[in-house]
């Protein structure tokens, strides 16, 4: 009988949870379904999307994990300047998120290429950069601002910070990207 | 002084970052084999959340099978498993049905019972896959000595994103007979 509380016990929480997240993970997909065109215009877009947001996931939470440790340790103090802790974190987040959204773009052409497509590495480069920036921007300030405020608040920054920006991170990236990709396709960059 | 200084935490995060993104360069290539499907928007739809409940069934069972496989508690390994399958058909058959609406809200949708046994079909079988893996890592790590989270958590992230694009265009190419 222990098995079968147990099971009920996971199938409540499982099951709660995953309509809620599935639900708000539907409206990116609603995001990601705005950019369709774009994704058949643009060659190599489409196989770079995922490590896009796959970075942008792992960048944030480590980020916030590392914010998080900060200020249970006293390293730095519960508010939201761009100084000591928050500043070195922050630096590194933005480089690695650069870095690496270059790399993505160009291992992407270099995949598509491969493939015989004709893709266009600066094109990619720019914008998976640009929309890493714009993303970056908005979702390094929301870490630094819910994790402070969260542990202002006595709850402990690593259970709120990141299954937040974990959810909003998707949405945000796509967002930023569907706006440049857009731009740039109707100023003719792209 | 701080604690942490960013040259450091770039020069720890590069590799584990760079190898991740290399596996999301799998999913990257079986999404572009999608563009040309007539449905294309369908699965751009349910693709986040396809991928997220995979990944979050797997993530959980694993760390469940684990912390069974320290207690020495081997029903309770059968409990994740089958709790991780039900899970799945339940959030996997809601997916469907949920992204059938929304499609229906922004034009034409692609019917009910296809787009149910789309997710749900593509659902278990990604999550059989996933949950074998799980399983099979948590045995080898035990084999080698390791603590099995540090082997089968990234592995299984790593490895969950790809799986779970492929099936996805793989049953909706067979379901919509493209």
């Amino acid at each position: 009988m222990e098995a079968i509380d147990e099971l009920l016990e996971m199938l409540k929480e499982s099951i709660s949870v995953g309509l809620i997240y599935t639900l708000v993970e539907l409206l990116t997909g609603s995001f990601l379904i705005s950019m369709e065109k774009e994704l058949l215009i643009v060659p190599g877009l489409a196989i770079m999307l995922p490590g896009i947001l796959d970075l942008r996931g792992n960048i944030s939470s480590t980020l916030a994990s590392r914010l998080g440790s900060a200020l249970h340790m006293g390293w730095m103090k519960p508010k939201i300047a761009l100084s000591g802790e928050a500043r070195e974190n922050i630096i590194a987040s933005i480089l690695l998120s650069i870095s690496m959204n270059v790399i993505t773009a160009v291992l992407a052409f270099l995949v598509a290429a491969m493939l015989g497509m004709a893709a266009d590495v600066g094109k990619l480069v720019l914008v998976a950069v640009t929309a890493g920036i714009i993303a970056s921007a908005i979702l390094m300030s929301l870490t630094l601002v819910i994790t402070v405020k969260s542990f202002l608040h006595g709850w402990d920054p690593n259970n709120v910070t990141i299954p937040v920006i974990a959810t909003l991170g998707d949405i945000v990236m796509i967002g930023s990207l569907v706006l440049v990709v857009k731009i740039f396709h109707m100023v003719g960059f792209i | 002084m701080t604690h942490y200084n960013w040259r450091t935490i770039i020069r720890e995060s590069f590799g584990p970052l760079l190898m991740a993104l290399v596996f999301s360069l799998a999913s990257g290539i079986f999404l572009n084999s999608a563009l040309n499907m007539k449905e294309l928007i369908a699965i751009l739809l349910v693709l986040p959340a396809f991928i997220n409940i995979a990944g979050d069934i797997s993530g959980v069972a694993s760390a469940r099978i684990t912390t069974a496989m320290y207690l020495g508690e081997d029903n309770k390994i059968w409990v994740s498993i089958l709790g991780g399958f039900i899970v799945a058909f339940v959030l996997f058959a809601f997916l469907g049905v949920a992204a059938e609406i929304v499609l229906n809200a922004i034009g034409d949708g692609i019917g009910l019972i296809k787009f149910v046994s789309i997710t749900t079909i593509a659902g278990i079988m990604a999550t059989s896959l996933l949950l074998g893996i799980a399983l099979g890592l948590e045995v080898l790590g035990r084999k080698l000595g390791m603590d099995p989270s540090d082997l089968s958590i990234p592995l299984l992230s790593a490895t969950g994103d790809a799986v779970g694009v492929w099936f996805l265009i793989f049953t909706a190419k067979i379901i919509m007979g493209v």
